[in-house]
């Protein structure tokens, strides 16, 4: 059972901590760091509910081994709003009502955001492509639209 | 027996209910914040999982568990034979939480074991030997009844779960002197609900024998009693604290994983929880269950519909769960939409080595509306009346009673139909569509409408019951807690009754709270199916609100000295109307009732049920629900005859559900169930393989849409009131769904001229069709 | 216990050695695949060489002799990359229909490649731009091209101690012009049910040279053969129906979930007489 050290940023916050080499970056931020906003829907890439951002881009936790995010910086749900205010993103998402069950949520705000640093005033059609890694049973996607294109304008200072 | 008001209710002067509300709980779920079933831990808890069948069929000659047993870590090994087992369901009692004899499908529990972690679980399974004895397998309803088909279940000669024929009238009578008799042949797939969250659970025992299961359920309450029987206990030992879960559509009634998991628990000796991987959720979920129908339709010469005959046959994998309503929903229905003097109907209910199909959104009725409503089209079309003329001239309206003895009370069916069909302009869009066809060689535009109806509530569960209760709880602070049975699964109920109390007593949210239910705290009730959740729940809040008001009222007059009639509730207060100065607040009030009753808070009590609603007789007569939903989609597509690929551009979908409760969540929740609606119209199926497994058991092959995919979607809701209920509100949660597929499917027909009578309608389908219709006008040329 | 013995070497020399010492190492690159198959047959024990940490295996660079991409440049670099629009643009277009946005921020090409997926978005275009595999073992480099690197589903030519490098693609000669297509079931997260790349360098309305390759419709990506015989033809429609027609008597695709063989023939002739028709134009 080999174990490995693993250095990593987490949300800011430095981490050092031992862990099993077949883990995935999802098991260890949600059983060792506690970080259980990163959401497990399916462990095989395909429903983006684990995404999290590494060095900025994101990425599906589940299928990330942990030892590869060594030296990464991470950011979860967890680490978005600042203490007293919510992601833009994150506002949009409740005022638009883009939220359902939220299972998906955590995972598909995640993707709005490196959305919107990639397209800060995205056409429909790279908010369509934006998010298809991320699958919502839910709200048929309409509402989610909606918040995107909320939070674009709130961040342009345009609402 | 209590008496419950067969009040008329008048719509309100309503300053919250009716308005668009960002759910109360979204600020948790936008941040991680919200503890998921399969998020929660236990202290000292262990992980469960189970060994399944390899083989559709298969007798199981020996079990050795001994190498699993020494894997470190490992608690428990279980199987069918070493532990006492009960047959459960929901309706039909057939199926062991571990396989005694004979595994019924590709996925069925053999066995299962507790361990520290997943790991060891999964190394522990992989030692477990079994010795089977494959059997030939039914992988086709078709085949299931037929002489010589291997049976499944002893109890069930040629694999019939049950057979209904209920006949209103004489339909043959009917067809013989009819203008025009239409009949056609139509089939459903297998569907899974697709919830991001799979199955999970997390029980726990005391010494006593009591279990708690905490678990991502959607009748927290009424679910004690198959999990009673699963575990071979008495009800009252069971207890079932709902958790927030990752989406429901119906598989998340009686589930297998909670009682098995409990099981897992009990002999563990610890707490365990049990979650399925998505894989395993894909093979052992409870999917919808596919239907063929055979449907034969009397018409006039004006399009008065004097007719109708239905058989269906209905897959019900290996286990009935809830099989048996599924299906006689299945069966009529509808009939409360359109008004049918004659309607017969005939099912077969029949068992396969597949998965256990059960719940899934629209519950039998989404599996009619698409053979019901391709077939109006056909029907439409052969009496040259526009399919929606069609339609409004056979429209059920208010108060329609009809022959099952169902009755409409508010119905705005015609309503909706109208004002879909105007929105999306759909007669001169067709015209216009025709017209680009003709000189369009790749891409032919078309556009369908279908309607849909679905009930608010079913009272065909249980005899003694229907309705729920609802107790309001005032704090010590004046803060409210709703206790309620009825969960919210991401539908948003909590914050309708928030909304409701907000509105009722002029509250602030910030001092409502409705807690997930506890079943040894919440009032008993059944739960969040049959569209029943916020039609329910409200008319019991109303009457709690009430209640709770005129309390609030009567403590205030005693406190200020003032006559009852003088005041009112205003802002958390009761104010006089007279002079605003001279109020009490609830938090001054609250506090002097615990005071004055030492520890006593004011409580509001109410409670609900449908006035007349009764149980159906043996013969499934009586009306089964107070609150009838209807809706109308017009979809338009692009159909791409060179790839047989389909583009659905747009959908449009009105509903009337009585007094919209919030508005947001009403959009969100049509929004969702229409998107439910084209994936299962295009793209959903669930497929098995030659060896009886299923073949695409992910994201990846069992398709549904993407944010890539998915068409606009345009919803609206026309004005109407429920007057059996306190706020006037019907449901949405299923009629969402039931229109979009038959509307797409009569698009895909308006744009090519070929009709198609099985799902889903894949681009190879419709290639394939396209050639043969080529070749056969080829060969007549 | 099921085990993961990881190694992420900065040097390619260690990497080099290693993979020489243990025959059953796997190659981790982005692991898109690796670790979602791995998970599938129960995430048994793995011997695993993590190459993300060796110098220049991400790097994309312009060279004399053609555009250098590395075996561990991600999907999205390939897709952003200016020189890779500029100059190969169905690649950057194969690249940015990967799976999806988080799929496309793990994955490499030299991953794509080297699964030996028949369904690889990425393989056709490097095929018919006549891309060539860079090999590396302890024994030197050697080159192969892409269109002959695959031996069978999940087979490839490299041999044990040996590792993909990365990938020349020669500039294109003046005039051509390549198309792509991916016919998928829905438009989003979607695996090939037939991929078609062709590159048709056209002069004076006449062809001068066409490639074609195909995807997911035979046990390795296909190269299209017998073309040459179109050297000098009216670039036009009927030579693009001729070599639709062509390249659907050599696709050799299965039935499976995603499609069964008829359809993805018939996806082979309308995509490829497409692609024809846009690289004609």
């Amino acid at each position: 059972m080999e174990v490995k050290e693993l250095n990593f940023v987490v949300n800011g916050k430095p981490y050092k901590v031992d862990v099993r080499t077949n883990w995935t970056l999802a098991q260890v931020l949600r059983e060792k760091l506690g970080l259980l906003g990163t959401k497990v829907g399916c462990g095989e890439g395909e429903c983006g509910a684990c995404t999290v951002l590494m060095n900025g881009e994101t990425v599906t936790s589940c299928l990330v081994l942990a030892v590869q995010a060594e030296g990464s910086e991470i950011t979860t749900i967890e680490g978005l709003a600042s203490a007293d205010k919510l992601h833009p993103v994150q506002q949009a998402f409740i005022d638009a009502g883009a939220i359902q069950c939220g299972y998906c949520t955590p995972g598909m705000v995640m993707s709005a955001v490196a959305l919107l640093n990639r397209y800060p005033d995205p056409t429909d059609e790279q908010i369509r492509y934006g998010l298809n890694g991320n699958l919502c049973r839910c709200t048929g996607y309409q509402k989610i639209f909606e918040a995107v294109r909320l939070a674009s304008k709130r961040m342009r200072g345009e609402a | 027996m209590p008496n419950i008001p067969d009040v008329h209710y008048e719509k309100g002067n309503y300053s919250v209910v009716g308005t668009k509300q960002p759910y109360i709980d979204a600020y948790d779920k936008v941040t991680g914040r919200t503890t998921y079933i399969s998020d929660f831990s236990l202290p000292g808890m262990l992980f469960g999982k189970a060994l399944r069948s390899p083989y559709p069929h298969a007798r199981i000659l020996s079990i050795d568990t001994s190498a699993a047993e020494k894997v470190p870590g490992i608690k428990c090994v279980l199987t069918g034979k070493n532990v006492q087992q009960y047959k459960w369901g929901p309706v039909t009692k057939d199926e062991y939480l571990l396989a005694v004899d004979k595994a019924n499908f590709t996925g069925d529990e053999v066995a299962a074991v507790a361990g520290v972690d997943e790991e060891a679980c999964d190394e522990a399974l992989s030692k477990i030997k079994v010795e089977y004895e494959p059997l030939p397998a039914i992988l086709n309803m078709h085949d299931a009844m037929k002489e010589g088909a291997p049976l499944i279940h002893e109890e069930f000669p040629r694999n019939v779960n049950c057979h209904f024929d209920i006949p209103r009238g004489d339909f043959e009578a009917v067809a013989k002197n009819a203008y025009l008799v239409h009949e056609g042949e139509y089939e459903t797939s297998l569907e899974y609900q697709s919830y991001i969250e799979p199955m999970a659970g997390v029980s726990t025992w005391d010494r006593k024998g009591n279990v708690t299961i905490y678990a991502g359920i959607q009748t927290p309450t009424w679910s004690r009693n198959d999990y009673a029987v699963a575990l071979g206990i008495p009800v009252e030992k069971v207890r079932i604290v709902q958790m927030y879960f990752g989406g429901g559509f119906g598989a998340k009634l009686s589930q297998q994983v909670h009682p098995l998991g409990a099981l897992i628990a009990k002999y563990a000796e610890q707490p365990v929880r049990f979650v399925m991987n998505r894989e395993e959720d894909f093979q052992c979920g409870l999917p919808r269950v596919p239907m063929y129908f055979k449907i034969k339709t009397a018409w006039s010469k004006e399009g008065k519909y004097l007719g109708k005959y239905v058989y269906i046959l209905a897959d019900n994998g290996a286990y009935g769960s809830y099989g048996i309503p599924i299906g006689l929903t299945a069966m009529y229905r509808i009939d409360i939409m359109y008004q049918v003097p004659v309607v017969h109907s005939v099912m077969d209910l029949v068992y396969t080595n597949k998965v256990p199909t059960g719940c899934f959104r629209g519950f039998g009725n989404t599996q009619m509306h698409l053979a019901h409503e391709t077939h109006i089209d056909e029907v439409a079309e052969m009496l040259g009346i526009a399919p929606d003329e069609l339609r409004i001239r056979n429209f059920a309206g208010e108060n329609y009673k009809n022959p099952h003895g169902w009755k409409t009370n508010s119905c705005e069916v015609t309503k909706c139909m109208v004002r879909a069909v105007e929105k999306s302009d759909y007669h001169a869009k067709a015209a216009e569509m025709a017209k680009e066809n003709e000189t369009s060689p790749d891409i032919k535009k078309g556009i369908g409408v279908a309607a849909a109806v679905h009930v608010s509530g079913n009272r065909s569960f249980i005899k003694p019951f229907e309705g729920a209760g609802i107790l309001l709880r005032m704090n010590e602070q004046g803060k409210v807690y709703v206790l309620s049975n009825e969960p919210d699964m991401g539908q948003g109920i909590r914050t309708v009754l928030t909304m409701c109390v907000a509105e009722g007593l002029k509250l602030d949210p910030e001092h409502i709270c409705v807690p997930d239910p506890d079943s040894n705290v919440v009032p008993f009730g059944l739960g969040c199916f049959a569209s029943r959740g916020t039609y329910m729940a409200t008319g019991a809040i109303h009457m709690a609100l009430n209640d709770m008001k005129a309390k609030l009222i009567k403590l205030a007059a005693e406190l200020l000295s003032l006559p009852e009639d003088e005041l009112d509730l205003k802002d958390g207060a009761v104010v006089s109307v007279k002079d605003p100065s001279k109020k009490a607040t609830y938090a001054e009030l609250a506090w002097k009732h615990v005071c004055d009753f030492p520890g006593q808070n004011i409580l509001g009590i109410g409670y609900f049920t449908p006035a007349g609603v009764e149980y159906p007789d043996a013969t499934k007569y009586n009306n089964i629900s107070g609150g009838y939903a209807f809706g109308a989609d017009v979809a338009e597509v692009e159909v791409n005859v060179k790839t047989g690929q389909i583009k659905v551009s747009k959908i449009w979908g009105v509903h009337d559900v009585g007094q919209p409760m919030n508005l947001l969540a009403l959009e969100g929740q049509l929004q969702g169930g229409i998107a439910m609606g084209y994936g299962w119209a295009v793209m959903e199926h669930l497929k098995y393989n030659e060896k009886g497994r299923v073949a695409n058991a992910g994201f990846l092959d069992y398709q549904i849409p993407t944010s890539a995919d998915i068409p606009e979607i345009d919803v609206e809701f026309v004005d109407s009131f429920e007057w059996t209920t306190g706020f006037g509100a019907k449901s949405i949660g299923e009629n969402s769904l039931n229109p979009t597929a038959p509307a797409i499917l009569n698009a895909i027909s308006n744009a090519i001229g070929i009709r198609f009578y099985d799902l889903p309608v894949t681009a190879e389908k419709v290639l394939k069709a396209l050639k043969e219709k080529a070749k056969a006008s080829g060969a007549k040329a | 216990m099921f085990n993961i013995s990881y190694f992420a070497p900065a040097k390619l020399s260690e990497a080099l050695e290693y993979l020489y010492e243990h025959k059953e190492a796997k190659v981790l690159a982005g692991g898109t695949d690796l670790i979602a198959k791995w998970k599938k047959i129960g995430h048994p024990d793995m011997e695993l060489l993590d190459i993300r940490n060796i110098e220049n295996f991400a790097e994309i660079s312009e060279g004399k002799d053609g555009l250098f991409i590395g075996a561990g440049a991600k999907m999205a670099a390939v897709q952003y990359n200016s020189a890779v629009n500029e100059k190969f643009p169905i690649l950057a277009w194969a690249a940015s229909v990967v799976g999806s946005v988080q799929v496309r921020n793990l994955a490499t090409i030299g991953g794509n490649i080297c699964n030996a997926a028949p369904s690889a978005d990425t393989v056709t275009p490097l095929i018919v731009y006549g891309a060539e595999a860079v090999i590396v073992s302890k024994k030197g480099e050697r080159r192969c091209l892409v269109k002959d690197f695959f031996t069978g589903p999940g087979k490839t030519v490299l041999q044990s101690g040996e590792l993909l490098k990365g990938f020349v693609l020669p500039y294109p000669e003046k005039g051509s012009k390549a198309a792509f297509s991916k016919h998928g079931r829905r438009i989003g997260m979607d695996l090939a049910t037939v991929g078609v790349a062709v590159n048709a360098c056209v002069d004076g309305g006449k062809i001068k040279d066409v490639k074609v390759a195909l995807g997911a419709v035979g046990p390795t990506p296909i190269y299209v053969t017998g073309l040459e015989k179109f050297a000098g033809a009216m670039a036009n429609e009927a030579a693009a129906e001729e070599i639709a027609a062509l390249a659907e008597k050599q696709a050799k695709p299965i039935t499976d979930v995603r499609g069964t063989e008829e359809y993805r023939k018939d996806m082979v002739y309308e995509n490829v007489r497409k692609c024809l028709k846009k690289a004609f134009a």
